[in-house]
């Protein structure tokens, strides 16, 4: 196919197939199932953690826990609530200013910042929730290896979460070395 | 405003569909990305300017949706250098033969080729795709004419 038939079929290609009934539906995010699914996931996350706040001082013996090791739990929990909040805005805002390649160098940076807090928080929280119910108990060898044990399943779980975020990060990383101009 | 906006959607929709075809491999995605796209242009609709064309503000939005969006859980299929003509019978009954070998010729190419690939096809000029995509001129008109020639070896 020469270069002017390519040209030909591009541009016949694609026009009118939606009307503006189909695409006033997409301008409301309650029609786009992608999206309604990580914010539905993102709910119900905020949702039991705020449930979980709201009754583990009644139901594990908040009282009877170190006054540290209650704020470490809520003040962890709600910077894993706000930091997936984060995450979840940023990804549904990937758009800046500016040519694609700069936009796409920015859209990497917030990417890098949100992947880090969400990992941090996540592992913040993992060991606040392990320090409240470790807290007032008297450790025997074999509990130390119960504690290490929780810590290692902690960190996989935390590279788990993270591991997402760090897959959409290099794909990113690599649109923008293809706009690099070394490599044309 | 939302009429204005869907009136231009509506007219300009083929810019869409081009880079949701170059940029997914299913119908499934291309219509999720479809959707994304038309949701990222309302979201910037307000703060569209009126000076430059619709259609360069359309494919720098659709272009980076399609580039910035992460397709979670779906393999991504590596292409064959040259594309056999018996495999077009499986694709979309709505498009024609000659479409759907050109697509499958354009995913062959690396994202930001790709979005090059588009632009110049689009007949925007060797400075307005420079601005476009952040590189430079010279480079723009090197990456063209190496991608003319793959387009046409696959295509051949």
């Amino acid at each position: 196919m020469e270069i002017e038939n390519i040209k030909y079929s591009w541009k016949n290609t694609g026009k009118g197939k939606r009307n503006q009934t189909e695409l006033l539906k997409m301008t409301k995010i309650k029609n786009h199932p992608n999206i309604k699914r990580i914010r539905i996931k993102f709910i119900i996350e905020a949702v039991l953690i705020t449930f979980f706040l709201a009754v583990y001082y009644t139901g594990f013996d908040g009282a009877n826990k170190p006054l540290w090791a209650n704020v470490f739990l809520i003040i962890s929990a709600i910077g894993y609530v706000i930091a997936r909040f984060v995450g979840w805005y940023v990804l549904q805002n990937p758009l800046k200013d500016g040519n694609l390649k700069k936009s796409l160098i920015r859209f990497q940076t917030k990417l890098k910042q949100v992947a880090f807090s969400i990992m941090l928080t996540a592992f913040l929280f993992g060991s606040a929730f392990i320090s409240f119910f470790t807290s007032s108990i008297d450790f025997t060898r074999e509990k130390y290896f119960l504690l290490a044990g929780m810590i290692l399943t902690l960190l996989f779980l935390v590279y788990l979460s993270n591991r997402n975020w760090i897959k959409r990060i290099k794909a990113i990383k690599t649109t923008i070395k293809e706009f690099e101009d070394s490599n044309i | 405003m939302e009429t204005a906006f869907l009136k231009i959607v509506e007219e300009n929709q083929g810019i869409i569909y081009k880079v949701c075809k170059m940029y997914r491999n299913t119908k499934e995605d291309q219509e999720d990305l479809f959707q994304e796209i038309v949701l990222q242009l309302w979201k910037a609709f307000p703060k569209f300017r009126e000076e430059s064309k619709i259609s360069t503000w359309m494919y720098r939005i659709a272009l980076n949706t399609a580039i910035a969006i992460f397709r979670k859980n779906k393999i991504e299929i590596e292409f064959k250098e040259s594309i056999p003509k018996g495999t077009q019978q499986n694709q979309t009954v709505m498009s024609s033969e000659n479409e759907e070998r050109l697509f499958e010729a354009i995913r062959t190419l690396n994202k930001a080729e790709r979005a090059i690939v588009a632009l110049y096809l689009e007949d925007y000029q060797y400075k307005e795709i420079a601005e476009m995509t952040g590189i430079t001129e010279n480079y723009v008109g090197v990456k063209v004419s190496r991608i003319k020639e793959k387009l046409k070896n696959i295509l051949k």
